[in-house]
């Protein structure tokens, strides 16, 4: 359930100035701009989520 | 260039030779030809629904959209993809479930019976063949355009649209489900090396990641921002393309055979984990091409861009790895999308099996032969149903989604206003209704419609139909 807010909260994240500014590149990270670093994270934090809900998923069924 | 072609062209032909050999099923049954006997593992899985979901749009397209669009490519399909995994993870095991219970052998029969009625069969097996087949014809068309301009005057574009269907059919007809699965794996390796090979060179090209934006910057400033040069990338466009993403394993029927056919659980987690993993990874190169795109041709056509960056700026080898690479990511699809048809089909007949599946079979090469002349006579209509394809099924969503998870009775709500909105949808895209309502656009407003039917078949239809 917090892994499911969490995603909520990412995925209606994603679609504010948080992760798409309009028309801004600043601040850099390693040299790639923002939108480009920030949707990375993103990325890698769904991937994230989605191996935390498969861990508890994997949990609930030993206990099936 | 066209010896090194011919070359590999031959190894990866002998390649599926013996891999059609070794799945030939001579018995057909459902189980084994339309499900590839239903036990596939976490290796397999993952290679196999990789290769399916990323078509040549990902080869061509991406770095494309990477170069016109700038980096909002990024947010519109490697974190769409990434929130698709999550949804696969949640709703997928529960999707197998209801599988097992109702005898699964495709989407559209597993509506029939949640539904309770035919035309919820008839609603999503319609709008797959809408949508889909439109949608191999113009990857098959831009694939032989392309490889007619990389070898001009060898043959004309029909023998190399000719050529892609008749090894399709002919592997599918041979060993159904498993064969395609097999051969998905071997283009899925193929693709991921070809694309990180052309990746790394065009970073090689500037030195490092951070000279790349640098001269990015300088070229185009507005490359490195949303919405973008020309204003693509808004928050409407991204929410629609991620709902249409996210949906993917359950309206497009070649992937949610895949989930439903995985060996296990644990087996559907680990593919979904990976395909996660692989999207950035296969995404990821894309950038870098089209990056070095917007450097080195900015203003080229579509055509000339991907000639240069797969194969004219490349090392011989490298560029005829490239090609087959394109072939391949564009073959792996389509195959599964066609034969996923006929699955689909399959599941709305009830008639004895071993008759069903050579009605099957024979469907499976009236598509490919639909698709086949499609591609040759392509329209402008056509090029529009196959881009929307992927907002186009996810109408469906709603109304599959809602099959999948309600335990209740369901009513016809659902399937008739699902009917209702693909209309719409295609009517708004040809132009004869409009394409936005009070600044939203059309896919929203829908969208948002089915949504309120869903709470409504909940609330007030569900209830009043379900069993006492």
């Amino acid at each position: 359930m917090i892994l499911d807010i969490l995603a909520g909260l990412l995925f209606v994240g994603s679609f504010t100035p948080l992760v798409i500014p309009m028309g801004k590149t600043e601040p850099n990270f390693l040299g790639m701009p923002y939108t480009m670093w920030m949707g990375f994270l993103v990325s890698v934090l769904f991937v994230l989520l989605a191996y935390g809900v498969s861990r508890i998923q994997k949990r609930n069924d030993h206990a099936d | 260039m066209l010896t090194n072609f011919l070359i590999a062209s031959a190894i990866y032909l002998v390649v599926l030779i013996f891999l059609v050999r070794r799945t030939r099923i001579k018995d057909k049954t459902t189980s084994n030809y339309l499900l590839g006997g239903g036990n596939i593992g976490f290796v397999m899985g993952l290679f196999t629904t990789a290769a399916t979901l990323f078509s040549a749009f990902t080869v061509v397209g991406m770095p494309d959209f990477f170069r016109t669009h700038g980096v909002g490519a990024w947010i519109f399909l490697a974190v769409s993809d990434t929130m698709m995994v999550y949804g696969l993870i949640r709703v997928g095991e529960i999707l197998r479930k209801k599988a097992r219970h109702l005898d699964f052998k495709g989407m559209s029969g597993l509506m029939v019976s949640t539904y309770g009625s035919k035309f919820a069969g008839y609603v999503a097996f319609g709008g797959a063949v809408v949508f889909l087949i439109p949608y191999i014809a113009v990857q098959i068309s831009g694939i032989s355009i392309f490889l007619n301009a990389a070898f001009p005057d060898v043959v004309p574009v029909w023998v190399w649209s000719l050529s892609i269907v008749a090894v399709m059919i002919i592997y599918s007809e041979t060993g159904g489900l498993r064969a395609i699965m097999y051969n998905d794996t071997l283009q899925g390796i193929m693709l991921f090396f070809t694309i990180w090979i052309v990746g790394y060179n065009c970073i090689e090209h500037f030195g490092s990641i951070e000279a790349m934006f640098e001269k990015v910057a300088s070229v185009n400033q507005e490359l490195l921002s949303v919405p973008g040069p020309k204003g693509l990338f808004s928050p409407q466009f991204f929410i629609i393309s991620a709902l249409a993403i996210i949906c993917l394993p359950f309206t497009q029927p070649q992937i949610s055979t895949r989930v439903v056919i995985m060996k296990s659980s644990s087996s559907l987690r680990k593919m979904a984990i990976g395909l996660g993993v692989v999207a950035i990874l296969v995404i990821l190169p894309t950038l870098f091409m089209g990056m070095y795109g917007a450097v080195l041709y900015p203003e080229a056509s579509t055509q000339d861009f991907i000639g240069h960056v797969l194969l004219y700026d490349q090392a011989a080898g490298i560029a005829a790895l490239g090609l087959i690479g394109l072939v391949a990511a564009a073959i792996s699809t389509s195959d599964s999308q066609i034969f996923a048809l006929g699955s689909e089909l399959r599941s709305l007949i009830h008639i004895e099996d071993k008759k069903a599946i050579s009605i099957t079979r024979v469907f499976i090469v009236v598509f490919g032969v639909l698709a086949l002349i499609f591609s040759i006579v392509s329209t402008e209509h056509l090029v529009l149903l196959a881009r929307t394809s992927f907002t186009g099924t996810a109408m469906m969503a709603p109304m599959i989604l809602t099959g999948i998870l309600s335990s209740k009775k369901l009513s016809l709500l659902m399937p008739i206003s699902t009917f209702a909105a693909l209309l719409f949808f295609v009517f708004s895209k040809l132009g004869w209704l409009p394409s936005s309502v009070l600044g939203l656009q059309i896919e929203l407003v829908l969208f948002g419609i089915l949504v309120l039917a869903v709470v409504l078949e909940n609330l007030v239809f569900g209830k009043k139909f379900a069993p006492k």
